[in-house]
């Protein structure tokens, strides 16, 4: 089991006037292989539980475990954890500072104490990954790329140290609808792969079809959890967090609203299609 | 959440001190700092003494926040005291030890010395707890103005001093978002002696520094777009206006200034 | 009446190594009034034509006039730039000032405009955003939508007649997204301001009077919404994904099953929907 998070409790600005209360008693234990979605109106606690999974910040109280382990007990060997679990953030090309693209991707096997020629195998490996050319783009400046393929190359920088989780923070903001397709594609064939993945995320069509669980976060807390189909059955409560669900649902809640008979389960494209098919005898 | 804090010392509040014209505060804080080194006698610093305390309660920020302010150059007003009391070339020798003589002048210099740093800490105190950066600027400004008649870029100071006060919020947050990506990659920022960690701070420097350009060439479209084109022909909508309260105060300082200086 | 024309405009950015052509002989028109939407992929020129139409950038060839004005032309520069104001992306770096009252002034001020009349303009351009509580707060604490809103304003207190957006909403959450969108409608609804909107999110643009398709520096669809998204081909192939109800009357109909009219919102689809079962 990857990843088990053990109440967590944390407040940022503690004691002082502005003290926010981020995580309040926030736990979950992720399975391997799992592409996990976390949802949550701005400010819920969300970028802070994937920071303490990922052990950039400490919680006030509770645990998180990796493979076990307890990340935060004195003699944890960070450096295991930097290679297991690999974090992007939003707009990832931003972290972009190496004189080349090649050097940029080595950044994190080279902390991780690789040998120069597992580094430039890692690259290499990398960067086809995510459908480059090491021999192309290699020895470019990350800044002359454009913004998809810098983006591209800081996603390859995460991988390089191939991670078996992989966390994301809206990996797909600022990306056009060409770009967002694309991208969840590729996150699912690392989860196909066998790399477990946790998403950041407000596109909830692209949750619908591809996470296999979701978490949904509300003022610091975890609400609901579990498969997309039960979450977005749940709309109204949804709505009231100030959430929606994927558009599929929303469309087959205002059906029935209208006394159209569709089932809460239906939450993608076609099923919603093949539904109405049915319904109008066209199957 | 690292946007929350607020810059340098200011402490909000709605004192009488703090609705003060900034320009005022600033030329009052000017003015005591001069005071306070032309003062000689102890029952001068005393005097002194009681209308910082004054001010200290006028502007409801606590005394906690006035004395320790004192926090970052304790070491050099120590180190001066130091110096003062046992290398002063005085007449009367209390002690010797090689090049170090304890003079009864060199206690009375550095007494002074010391009291005089802290009280010209405890003066600007008064004016950054009371006055936001903002305001600060403002009166700087204001009171700057007639040097732009000798070319000195006055408007352009207050507008980079302004842009500075408005980014550095927005800059500590992505500040701290690339830190954490950078480690989550494995970077480590302090560990290391003096030059490991310089090359460490590559991971940071070059991401922040080049966001910080892109931020610096959209801001300045989006300047341009609003019709920026410099400080010529440029009106104001906060208009700063010395209220009678600002008169008193100075009127208060100013008899208090003479007394010190004159008697004292 | 027309307020915004482009003829035949071409531009290029020159780097040491080649010349691209970002707008490749564009042909456009707003008349006074319009909810115009210009729709394209990352990279296909919208961008760079947004900034045309407020004189940022300069035809290479042929002609550009807003509001009567030759954009060319360097002493019609501030006007243009007056009665054409600009929202950009990103919320952060369009804000000048650390309060949001001194930010919404920035335009005016540098108008010269008496100050009296700049505290009149900014207090209404705030209350026209819904964001004269927060004239005194600090625009860091602010969310995503927020910032936006106060950029709006700043450009309302210039008395725009026209105002661009360029991708206002790419940056932001689904609530600030929807918070912009409503400031947008009304803008061009209650306000009557020339609104010019560009974006990749095909479903911003329902709502527009006309809607211009651009792909690599061309346009290559124009016209009223519902006519224009009919050509589901033409859209895939700039990157484009059409509203969800456009995209199920297409994939229904595939099947045979005819929904009439081509719905553009999800609430006309389950009109339609309804009607028919």
């Amino acid at each position: 089991m990857p990843i088990v998070v053990e109440n967590l409790f944390f407040t940022y600005m503690k004691g002082m006037p502005f003290a926010h209360i981020a995580l309040d008693d926030v736990s979950f234990r992720m399975e391997d292989g799992e592409f996990m979605g976390i949802i949550g109106h701005t400010g819920c606690g969300k970028s802070t539980l994937i920071q303490m999974a990922a052990g950039l910040l400490k919680p006030d109280r509770g645990r998180v475990f990796l493979d076990g382990e307890d990340i935060n007990a004195k003699n944890y060997d960070r450096k295991k954890l930097r290679r297991r679990v690999g974090v992007v953030f939003q707009y990832p090309e931003y972290q972009l500072f190496e004189e080349t693209v090649e050097a940029d991707v080595a950044f994190g096997p080279k902390k991780a104490g690789l040998s120069e020629e597992e580094t430039r195998e890692r690259v290499s490996w990398a960067l086809s990954i995510v459908g480059m050319d090491a021999e192309e783009v290699g020895k470019l400046s990350p800044f002359e790329l454009s913004g998809g393929q810098k983006r591209k190359v800081a996603i390859a920088g995460v991988l390089a140290n191939k991670p078996g989780v992989l966390i994301l923070d809206e990996p797909i903001a600022g990306l056009d609808p060409a770009g967002r397709d694309s991208f969840m594609n590729f996150i699912l064939r690392l989860n196909e792969m066998g790399t477990s993945i946790i998403m950041i995320s407000h596109n909830m069509d692209g949750l619908a079809e591809y996470a296999g669980r979701i978490l949904v976060m509300n003022e610091s807390k975890i609400v609901m959890d579990g498969t997309p189909k039960a979450v977005f059955a749940e709309i109204e409560k949804l709505k009231e967090m100030g959430l929606g669900a994927s558009e599929p649902r929303e469309v087959a809640h205002m059906l029935l609203q209208n006394g159209i008979g569709v089932p809460k389960d239906i939450i993608r494209f076609n099923e919603l299609k093949a539904f109405i098919l049915d319904k109008a005898g066209k199957s | 959440m690292i946007k929350n804090i607020t810059l340098g010392q200011y402490f909000p509040g709605e004192s009488a001190v703090h609705n003060m014209d900034p320009r005022m505060k600033i030329i009052l804080a000017l003015a005591l700092i001069v005071v306070v080194f032309l003062v000689e006698s102890l029952f001068g610093f005393i005097l002194l003494a009681a209308f910082i305390a004054l001010v200290t309660i006028m502007a409801r920020v606590g005394a906690a926040s006035v004395i320790r302010s004192i926090r970052p150059l304790l070491f050099i007003i120590v180190f001066t005291f130091i110096l003062n009391m046992f290398f002063y070339n005085g007449q009367t020798v209390l002690w010797q030890w090689g090049a170090a003589r304890l003079t009864s002048e060199g206690i009375y210099r550095a007494v002074l010395i010391v009291l005089r740093l802290t009280f010209l800490i405890f003066s600007t105190s008064l004016l950054t707890l009371t006055t936001s950066p903002m305001q600060l600027t403002d009166g700087m400004e204001s009171l700057m103005k007639p040097l732009s008649r000798i070319r000195f870029p006055v408007h352009e100071m207050a507008m980079m001093m302004s842009i500075a006060l408005r980014f550095i919020p927005t800059l500590a947050e992505e500040t701290d978002r690339i830190m954490k990506a950078q480690m989550a990659r494995g970077a480590e920022f302090d560990s290391g002696n003096l030059i490991k960690k310089a090359r460490n701070m590559v991971p940071l420097l070059v991401p922040l520094f080049i966001s910080a350009f892109k931020r610096a060439d959209e801001l300045a479209l989006a300047m341009e777009s609003r019709c920026y084109k410099g400080g010529e022909g440029r009106t104001k909508m906060k208009i700063l206006r010395y209220a009678p309260r600002d008169f008193m105060a100075l009127g208060i300082t100013g008899a208090l200034a003479a007394i010190l200086v004159v008697v004292f | 009446m027309e307020i915004i024309t482009a003829e035949n405009v071409k531009f290029s950015y020159t780097t040491e190594t080649e010349i691209r052509f970002a707008l490749n002989g564009i042909d456009f028109s707003a008349q006074k009034g319009e909810f115009v939407c210009i729709l394209g992929h990352n990279g296909s020129g919208k961008s760079t034509f947004a900034k045309h139409i407020n004189a940022l950038l300069v035809p290479r060839e042929g002609k550009m006039t807003v509001a009567g004005m030759d954009t060319s032309r360097e002493e019609f520069l501030w006007e243009i730039r007056r009665s054409a104001g600009m929202v950009f992306q990103n919320p952060d770096n369009q804000i000048v000032s650390s309060v949001v009252e001194e930010d919404v002034a920035f335009g005016p001020e540098n108008l010269g405009v008496p100050q009296p009349e700049i505290v009149e303009r900014v207090r209404s351009a705030l209350a026209a955003m819904e964001m004269q509580d927060y004239a005194k707060r600090a625009p860091h604490m602010l969310s995503g939508g927020q910032k936006q809103r106060v950029a709006i304003a700043g450009v309302l207190a210039m008395l725009p007649e026209i105002i661009v957006f360029d991708e206002p909403t790419a940056m932001l959450d689904p609530s600030g997204r929807a918070e912009v969108m409503d400031a947008i409608r009304d803008l061009n609804r209650i306000h009557k301001k020339t609104v010019v909107l560009i974006t990749h999110y095909m479903d911003e643009a329902v709502d527009a009077d006309s809607v211009y398709i651009m792909k690599d520096g061309k346009i290559i669809g124009r016209g009223a919404p519902r006519d224009v998204f009919r050509d589901v081909q033409i859209l895939e192939s700039s990157g484009l994904t059409p509203p969800f109800a456009v995209r199920m009357y297409y994939a229904l109909k595939e099947q045979g099953l005819d929904l009439g009219d081509c719905p553009l919102k999800p609430e006309e689809l389950v009109e339609q929907i309804c009607r028919l079962l």
